[in-house]
């Protein structure tokens, strides 16, 4: 017994600092935005707790719909790109070779730089006075910059798009690889020794034990691309904004008694993103399962 | 198997070069002082123009009074040191806790503390704006420092916890039954064992604090500015291929480069810092990187 509350008093000692600073300035901020977003904000004279008009406000207009559809889909398109070439690039760099901890680098290298230092590359390359419009002028593709397709500042979204894929293929590359590193090479070629062809070994041997790596990775970066604001803003259209843009937008406005429009903005981001992580992983845990009953 | 191999080959270079090449323009472009359309290398480089105009030109620029960098610069390390310190510091008693006990909630608490990865920080940051305003820390290092604990913190926890759970704990109880005080097993056992995780926690938890952008723009008000604040508005006002913007791309990137170095440097020791921790995490910031 005394041992028991001996461990019971270092458990809660040790986890206290972290719980409380997480509670502090994690759930005590997510609470602040929710009961503001439900009309209580004083601060600003709104006082009609509990009211869900400002939701009404937000999820009735037509720009909150047009920003959830092109949210979702900059968040989608990259995730599903990265993902698949990442792996691909994982499952080449595991098998040993010379100089490949060298090209490695260069794939991290995306990983540890800001997302900002993206948008500039992006916007040096394919702007329309960008590199590459110059190059194709060099060799006569186009004739002036109006030639260039507009790859940024359009809903198009595909400058938005690079950015992600330029930080998220390497992202996904590092957490497959490491993966990979710690399965050895021996599950695959005994794969092979009995037969199995390249693409057979590694659709039923490698791929089972990767998937883990796969599903975390591609969870946080769709996660990632849903609640981004900085790449939106400086590379995204400036009509319909991303969902963070439309929130920041809102909480800007000149007039005071709106902004629980934009804590109800990020409250619906939040359940949004949520809801999206929770169905995927419920399908990934379905999945694991059939697996195993097979 | 050769073939396969060929295959995988060809496509690591392509990668590598995708990634890195786009660098080169950008180096190419803080040195230049005039590169218009439609050039493809710039027409006058900064030397040549520095007797030409009254202003400093690009890197010159740059390292003015005027631009900013250096005040910048200086508080992205402050905000990074002291983030990272503290990050490591809470973090710490946690994932001992969590490698060495079991009890019932444990796994609600180990999702606790990792999920501010996954919620958007927009929500986080505008939530605590409203905070800070109360308690009257916005416009303040203190502030600032504090939110960056959220991306920090959960990712301190994952680093230090595996650490820990490789920490068998026979060897402090040798050292215990051996006679030694709990200080002495901390200083001489306990430390020097988790001092690879210390490191990669400490070295993350910068890594994140100098990527963050989002909270830092929310809290700072315009007020304190860091590099990534201060890259937003050069790329918000720039040209494409501005040398200003061009040079403060290439010092915002130094921190993640460090890091990239000192982990492959340390891998090849044998050190476990470096790869299975930067694996195994993220930026985001986000990721958080994530960032």
């Amino acid at each position: 017994m005394n041992r028991r509350s001996k461990d019971a008093r270092a458990i809660v000692l040790g986890l206290a600092p972290a719980v409380f600073t997480l509670l502090l300035l994690f759930v005590g901020p997510l609470l602040l935005a929710l009961v503001q977003s439900f009309g209580h904000a004083p601060m600003f004279g709104v006082q009609e707790f509990l009211t869900i008009r400002f939701y009404r406000a937000v999820l009735g207009s037509r720009r909150f719909q047009a920003a959830l559809w092109y949210t979702v889909y900059y968040a989608l398109v990259p995730t599903v790109l990265s993902t698949v070439v990442g792996t691909a690039l994982a499952v080449a760099a595991s098998v040993r070779m010379r100089g490949s901890r060298f090209l490695t680098f260069f794939i991290r290298l995306p990983l540890v730089v800001p997302y900002l230092v993206g948008a500039a590359l992006v916007v040096a390359l394919f702007s329309n006075g960008g590199l590459i419009a110059r190059l194709l002028y060099l060799f006569g593709v186009i004739t002036s910059t109006g030639d260039f397709p507009r790859i940024l500042f359009g809903a198009g979204g595909w400058g938005i798009m690079l950015v992600y894929l330029f930080k998220q293929i390497p992202f996904v590359f590092i957490v497959v690889l490491s993966v990979l590193a710690g399965m050895g090479p021996e599950y695959r070629e005994a794969a092979r020794t009995l037969g199995a062809g390249p693409w057979r070994a590694f659709r039923h041997v490698v791929l089972p034990r990767i998937m883990p790596g796969i599903v975390t990775s591609s969870l946080l970066v769709f996660a990632f691309n849903f609640q981004s604001y900085e790449i939106p803003y400086l590379l995204g259209a400036s009509y319909p904004g991303t969902l963070p843009v439309e929130a920041l937008r809102r909480y800007q406005l000149p007039n005071l008694q709106r902004r629980p429009e934009a804590m109800a903005y990020v409250m619906v981001i939040t359940a949004f993103s949520g809801v999206v992580l929770f169905l995927y992983l419920r399908a990934y845990r379905r999945w694991e399962r059939s697996r195993g009953s097979l | 198997m050769k073939r396969q191999q060929y295959f995988g080959q060809i496509a690591l270079v392509l990668a590598a070069a995708l990634f890195a090449l786009p660098f080169i323009p950008l180096i190419l472009a803080s040195f230049s002082f005039r590169w218009h359309w439609p050039d493809v290398l710039p027409s006058m480089w900064m030397w040549e123009a520095r007797g030409t105009t009254p202003f400093p030109v690009g890197w010159d620029y740059l390292f003015s009074p005027v631009s900013g960098l250096g005040p910048a610069f200086a508080n992205t390390v402050g905000i990074g040191v002291a983030t990272a310190f503290l990050a490591t510091l809470i973090a710490l008693p946690a994932a001992r806790v969590l490698a060495r006990y079991n009890f019932p909630g444990k796994e609600a608490v180990e999702f606790f503390l990792l999920v501010p990865v996954i919620v958007p920080q927009i929500a986080v940051g505008i939530g605590m704006l409203m905070l800070f305003i109360r308690l009257g820390i916005t416009r303040s290092y203190v502030g600032i420092v504090l939110a960056h604990l959220v991306p920090t913190v959960p990712y301190a926890v994952r680093i230090l916890t595996s650490s820990f759970q490789n920490l068998d704990i026979a060897y402090e109880e040798q050292a215990r039954t051996l006679g030694a005080d709990r200080i002495s097993v901390l200083r001489y056992v306990v430390l020097p064992l988790i001092m690879p995780g210390l490191l990669t926690a400490l070295f993350f938890g910068f890594l994140i604090s100098s990527n963050v952008f989002l909270l830092t723009f929310l809290i700072s008000g315009g007020r304190i500015e860091t590099l990534p604040t201060l890259l937003f508005q050069f790329i918000e006002s720039g040209a494409p291929l501005d040398s200003t913007t061009a040079g403060l791309v290439l010092i915002v990137s130094i921190p993640g480069l460090v890091f990239l170095l000192l982990s492959d440097l340390l891998a090849r020791d044998g050190r476990s810092i470096g790869r299975t921790p930067v694996a195994s995490v993220t930026v985001p910031q986000r990721p958080g990187g994530p960032e």
